[in-house]
């Protein structure tokens, strides 16, 4: 390595949460505010380390992978075990976002949770999640990265059910941990197709699997790596693009890599909520404001995306895994936001944007797996989303923490008594719609303009493009109802309603958000940043910077303006029935009665899995319990029983008398003899005298 | 004929140690009888010598020290032949040497404590050379030397009833086996005219003379070892010695006879043709199954823990002795790994069983209820021990049954229904092993009362539930009790166990490499 | 010179007398004898094969009468601690008879 290769101590960033919390959850209790300060301090760090090494990874020259590790357990049969950081692209942008969104939440607790009980608890917890996070971020192979994987979702439980005496606590947090336990199943699974069917051809173990794209001959970098035949699909196309069957690497079967691909995607639909996996995420609101703003906005639901971007490498290919991807995002994008139209708590409308949004970036990580780019647009949003839906979360903390009530129809004329708050939330509100020049318009058009050209290329993707754009006009729609509902008006619904601005210690941490949220979208315009983003093309308005200058292509334009059109479109519809303190209700035998309730009631997916809970699973498990009682430990029992008795019998041989003791070793002898000496000849003619 | 004189500095280790001898030989005479002094010196000359040892092995930091000419390592020198691999066993015997000599330092003080250190030093002199031997003869006669020693260490207080009774057995069925050994080594030198083991290599002319000498040097070396049916003494001695006695016995006597056993079934007899070779390690393997399968078996029932612990540990020699019936060097690697974690947790446990007489806990099973409540640092170690014991994840135990089952089911052959049986077989170790930790770690009976009928133990820890005390005042309570020196031994050995759990690799990879060499360049 | 043949047999014969004496005996001292009685058939065969030794190197064919020198020295050291012992169990029990020494069993 040349000069200092300070990126081996990257694991220092975990290791700072993670010595926080065996402090707290040791002495917590002997802390003044249950130890938020060293919290905040090394959270702190932490951030301060992060922004460094995402700063010298952007503008490294030493290569753009930088891996530590050792190994930690070897096998007879030359496998390792390694354990290790990997210091990345994307697992340093990864890195900024959970240290950024993590201090500045942490900050926020100070005030937020101060009136709570168990504050040590939730320190330690909080603390926990960061650091398991943090290793999400550098894993250097799969092992890790499960294992990481598992303790952020214990944490996820964990946070959730922070509020443990709350049924609806106990059981949200019972059901997200279920539910993505179904995807971990399939994530594990998936990695195991692709460690015994690329085992021998990319990399000799699963330990060692590179799976954020691989050194190809030559030493060089890529995401669609030499090695592998990518055929052009029709002569017009000039990108390399894979066909289904032209793998001609030995090991690869296209099916069992769309198998693999599909796998690693439940995994991901599972943290990050997508649809058929997304009951858990509105009901995990249940957990404080703020864990829904860190955990179940930007962070770890951003993990499952996070997912599919390293491993996006791999999916690519097969196309089908990626028309999947991108089918499930984009659906999951518009089906969130029509339940974010009706939805009366304001974080739940916050939960399903977050759904809608998650859905963009997997869209965007399956559209780049099929044009073979880096999955850089999708984690561009994901960086973008990070902040303003932080913000959007910790300015309806701050409101639900003035007005006690999460009931959107109760509040109303907010805005005067809560002027910084409002407007910290019409910047969110107005980056999540996709309104110029807030970030989010940048990154959501990047991933409309990169999913139109997939659809240019595989004709199948187009309709799943017109959803997102659907999706693009409903988001701007329901996050203007939650802002009007919110803070229009004279007056507030609920009479006696008392909104106050809270102290400097939750504005700081909105005002920084803000902040962020209106510079991130041109972040990748400066110094090295866009070398964190692989295959970004940042652009706007048809216009992109690539390497070699501005490009202008006019299906970007007519795809920006498109999307703007609609998003304008959804804000002005809000406005239109929710504008200026009015209450827009149905009337009573309105035929849209019957949609209203079916998204109220979340299109009775809850219900559904129910049903299916008790009816199948449940007799299923009585099937089970009946065997497991009945004829497994039937059988244990039996096994007890018989080796008691025969426990019970051979302790007699023990007399005690050394005599006997002599004898039994006379007999072994003799055996021993007879048995050597006798058995070779038989063995002999046995074998027929070989 | 010309000669010239061996240089001594490979044998500083042996030195050190005699120099030890000499010294508490002074002492006593000087009329020393002093626990801490005679057990610190000897502690600190076992100290040295072992890392004289590792300083052999060339490891880091201690290269400094290095006293072995790199040439030794796998040449011959007469009848005595330095290998890493007989250094690692030299360091794995110097290390129960050391937990014994130094945990012993707490026990009562009484007239016999010179001749304890005495012995103890003695036998741990007879081991270094077991680990050095490259001659039958001289293999044989450090075994013995190491048996004598001990014969004495058992009895040595000449008071106590069941400890002579103990001693008596132990030299009774010691004497048959050595000279059953010695007998199967004179046929050994008949059929090959000479004993040294680098000879074995090739089949005599007299095969069948060889044979049953082989036989019979391996009944013998299987009484050391504990294997099934020459194991009936482990029971009694162990029961009978004191609780340091027996955890030296039992981590370092028996691991020299597993150690002979390798020495002259791997290393020496290799070239053996076809079925000559294959009837040996069938034998070996039939006696490894059987003698894990009885081991467990049997110390299901047990009613006292020192019995339960004997039969654990026979059954733990059956597992090791599959380092030898699978004839792999991962094998032999993964049975030199077993064999580190069972002196690390077979001699603590009965170090622990010393600690809890010496708390006034009785010698039954159930006698150890509720220890986890009012004694937490020694019980947490014996769970960590007991843990490692029955091979669960994160310690030592685990991965030396992992890596043994692996290279069972690695070798080719039928092998890989040894590692089924052994599977089978700490399936139900788990039994004995988690009865003593939920024993340990039930709730009191005075907050709530068990629901199962046998609650009514004779419990003698119901004045330890008194008023909650602060947990640093108990811990402290709890060392003054145990004995400093003690409670050091037991807390470390627990810790070390999990650390190499943890991080094995530096462990294994020592391992590997020397049962590799040792497999493959022999004598 | 006497045959090998009637050797080897006079030297298993031992060896089985050896065998069928700590087999029947109770008592410590006849256990003791016995045992030494089968360390001396082993110390025969190595004199034996010693004298019969068709090595041409010297040091190999004398090495056995060696190893039987040790073997004597051995067997010495054995039977006086073994006495040590009996003396010591005789002194609390009252028996040199190994069946009274069985509190230690099942």
């Amino acid at each position: 390595m040349v000069g200092l290769d300070f990126f081996v101590y990257a694991f220092l960033v975990p290791l700072l949460p993670a010595l926080a919390f065996v402090v707290l959850g040791l002495t917590g209790k002997s802390f003044r505010n249950g130890g938020g300060l060293l919290a905040v301090g090394a959270e702190g760090l932490a951030l301060l380390l992060s922004v460094f090494f995402a700063y010298e990874e952007s503008v490294s020259t030493t290569g753009i992978y930088h891996d530590s590790s050792f190994v930690w357990m070897g096998l007879p049969d030359g496998t390792n075990f390694v354990m290790g950081t990997l210091m990345s692209p994307l697992g340093a942008l990864m890195l900024l976002v959970v240290n950024i969104v993590g201090f500045l939440v942490v900050v926020y607790s100070l005030e937020y949770m101060s009136h709570e009980e168990g504050l040590p608890r939730y320190y330690a917890e909080l603390m926990l999640f960061l650091t398991a996070m943090n290793l999400v971020c550098l894993a250097d192979n799969f092992l890790e990265f499960i294992l990481a994987w598992e303790l952020v979702g214990l944490c996820s439980y964990l946070l959730i059910g922070f509020f443990w005496k709350k049924p609806e606590a106990a059981s949200a947090a019972k059901k997200a941990f279920l539910v993505t336990r179904v995807g971990d199943v399939l994530f594990f699974v998936g990695v195991f197709i692709f460690f015994t069917s690329l085992a021998g051809v990319v990399n000799p173990s699963i330990t060692t699997l590179p799976y954020q794209g691989q050194v190809c001959p030559g030493g060089q970098v890529t995401w669609a790596c030499a090695g592998f035949t990518f055929a052009p699909p029709n002569a017009n196309s000039n990108a390399p693009f894979l066909a289904p069957g032209t793998i001609t690497s030995p090991g690869y079967g296209s099916n069992l890599m769309t198998l693999a691909g599909l796998l690693i995607l439940g995994g991901a639909a599972g943290k990050s909520a997508q649809f058929p996996l997304h009951t858990w995420l509105p009901d995990a609101m249940e957990g404080p404001t703020t864990v829904s703003a860190l955990i179940h906005a930007a962070t770890m639901v951003a993990a499952g995306v996070f997912l599919l971007a390293i491993t996006s490498i791999y999916i690519g290919f097969t196309s089908t895994a990626a028309l999947v991807i991108l089918g499930i995002g984009s659906f999951t994008s518009l089906f969130a936001g029509t339940m974010g139209v009706v939805a009366r708590d304001i974080k739940r409308v916050i939960a399903y944007s977050t759904m809608s949004q998650l859905g963009y970036m997997v869209m965007g990580v399956g559209a780049s797996s099929l044009v073979l780019v880096g999955p850089g647009d999708a984690m561009f949003h994901l960086f973008t989303h990070a902040f303003f839906k932080a913000l959007l979360f910790l300015s309806a903390g701050s409101v639900i923490h003035a007005v006690g009530t999460q009931d959107l129809f109760a509040m109303g004329g907010l805005l005067r008594k809560m002027p910084v708050t409002a407007f910290t939330m019409l910047i969110g509100a107005l980056a999540l719609s996709g309104i110029p020049p807030f970030s989010g318009f940048f990154s959501k058009d990047g991933l409309l303009a990169l999913t139109w050209a997939a659809s240019q290329h595989y004709a199948v993707a187009l309709p799943f493009f017109l959803l997102a754009l659907v999706g693009v006009f409903l988001t701007g729609f329901y996050i203007f109802r939650l802002w009007f509902l919110t803070f229009s008006g004279s007056h507030s619904r609920t009479p006696g309603l008392h909104g106050h601005e809270p102290s400097w210690i939750m504005r700081a941490p909105l005002v920084a958000l803000a902040g962020l949220t209106l510079v991130a979208g041109v972040l990748p315009l400066f110094g090295g940043f866009a070398n964190l983003l692989p295959g970004v093309q940042w652009g706007t308005l048809g216009y992109s910077y690539t390497s070699s200058g501005w490009v202008f292509s006019s299906s970007d334009l007519m795809v920006a303006i498109a999307s703007l059109v609609l998003a304008f479109a959804g804000v002005g519809t809000a406005y239109v029935f929710w504008g200026n303190g009015r209450v827009f209700s149905l009337p009573e035998n309105s035929w849209l009665r019957a949609p209203h309730t079916l998204l109220l009631r979340k299109y009775y997916f809850d219900e559904v899995y129910d049903g299916l809970a008790h009816g199948v699973i449940l007799g299923v498990a009585r099937g089970l319990d009946w065997f497991d009682r009945y004829v497994i430990d039937g059988t244990i029992h039996a096994f007890e029983r018989l080796f008691s008795q025969a426990s019970e019998r051979g302790r007699r041989i023990q007399s005690g008398l050394v005599s006997n003791y002599a004898s039994w070793i006379a007999l072994g002898l003799v055996v021993l003899l007879v048995a050597i000496i006798y058995g070779i000849p038989w063995l002999d003619s046995l074998w027929g005298g070989g | 004929m010309s000669y010239t004189i061996p240089t001594i500095s490979p044998y500083t280790p042996e030195i050190s140690l005699l120099v030890a001898v000499v010294l508490i030989f002074l002492l006593d005479v000087a009329g020393v009888k002093s626990r801490i002094l005679l057990g610190g010196a000897t502690s600190l000359f076992l100290l040295l010598a072992f890392l004289e040892v590792l300083a052999d092995l060339g490891t880091w930091p201690l290269q400094g020290l290095s006293t072995l000419p790199s040439g030794y390592l796998g040449t011959l020198q007469g009848p005595v032949i330095f290998t890493s691999f007989g250094l690692i066993f030299q360091g794995i015997f110097l290390a129960v040497a050391l937990i014994v000599g130094f945990a012993s330092i707490s026990d009562p003080d009484e007239e016999g404590a010179p001749t304890f250190y005495a012995l103890l030093t003695l036998a741990a002199i007879g081991m270094l050379f077991v680990a050095v031997s490259a001659d039958l003869i001289l293999l044989l006669l450090s075994i013995e030397i190491t048996g004598i020693a001990t014969y004495a260490l058992v009895g040595y207080t000449r008071r106590d009833r069941r400890a002579l009774e103990a001693a008596m057995k132990f030299y009774i069925i010691g004497a048959l086996s050595t000279a059953i050994s010695f007998f199967g080594a004179s046929l050994l030198y008949g059929a090959y005219g000479t004993t040294q083991l680098s000879a074995f290599s090739t089949l005599p002319a007299n095969h069948e003379l060889a044979l049953m000498g082989f036989g019979m040097v391996a009944a013998g070396l299987a009484f050391k070892a504990t294997l099934v049916p020459f194991h009936m003494w482990a029971v009694d001695v162990y029961d009978g010695a004191g609780p340091n006695v027996a955890g030296f016995l039992s981590g370092g006597s028996k691991k020299m006879g597993l150690f002979a056993l390798f020495v002259v079934f791997v290393a020496a007899v290799r070239v053996f043709g076809a079925a000559e070779g294959y009837v040996l390690f069938l034998a070996l393997g039939s006696l490894a199954v059987i003698t894990m399968t009885l081991g467990n078996v049997l110390a299901l029932e047990q009613k006292t823990m020192k019995r339960m612990l004997a039969y654990s540990s026979i059954a733990q020699a059956g597992y090791m002795l599959l380092g030898v019936a699978i004839d792999t060097p991962a094998a032999l690697a993964g049975a030199t790994l077993q064999i580190t974690a069972d002196v690390l947790m077979k001699t603590g446990a009965f170090v622990v069983v010393g600690a809890a007489a010496s708390l006034g806990i009785g010698p039954l099973i159930t006698d150890y209820k509720g220890l986890g409540h009012s004694r937490p640092g020694i019980s947490a170690s014996f769970a960590i021990m007991l843990l490692s014991l029955a091979g669960m994840p994160l310690t030592l135990g685990f991965v030396g049954k992992f890596y043994l089952f692996f290279a069972a089911v690695e070798a080719p052959g039928y092998f890989i229904l040894l590692a089924i049986a052994g599977l089978l077989n700490s399936a139900i170790s788990v039994f004995y092993y988690a009865r003593i930790l939920r024993l340990m770690y039930m709730p009191d009976d005075s907050k709530a009362p068990a629901s199962d009928g046998h609650s009514l133990t004779h419990s003698t820890l119901g004045s330890a539930t008194g008023p909650a005390t602060p947990r640093w005042a108990s811990l402290r309570s709890e060392i003054t009790a145990v004995g400093t020196a003690r409670w050091i031994t037991i807390v470390s050995v627990a810790v070390l166990l999990v650390l190499f759990g943890i991080y094995p690799t530096t462990l294994v990879g020592a391992m590997n490499s020397a049962a590799q060499q040792f497999w493959t360049i022999g004598f | 010179m006497i045959p090998l043949d009637e050797l080897l047999v006079f030297s298993g014969l031992l060896f089985s007398i050896g065998i069928f004496g700590v087999l029947t005996r109770r008592n410590f001292i006849m256990l003791l004898i016995s045992v030494e009685i089968i360390m001396n058939s082993a110390i025969l065969n190595f004199v034996t094969f010693s004298a019969y030794s068709p090595s041409s190197s010297v040091a190999q064919a004398v090495s056995g009468q060696g190893i039987a020198v040790v073997l004597i020295g051995l067997a010495a050291t054995e039977v006086a601690l073994g006495l040590a012992i009996v003396l010591a169990l005789n002194r609390i029990i009252g028996s040199v008879d190994v069946a009274k020494a069985m509190e230690l069993r099942l």
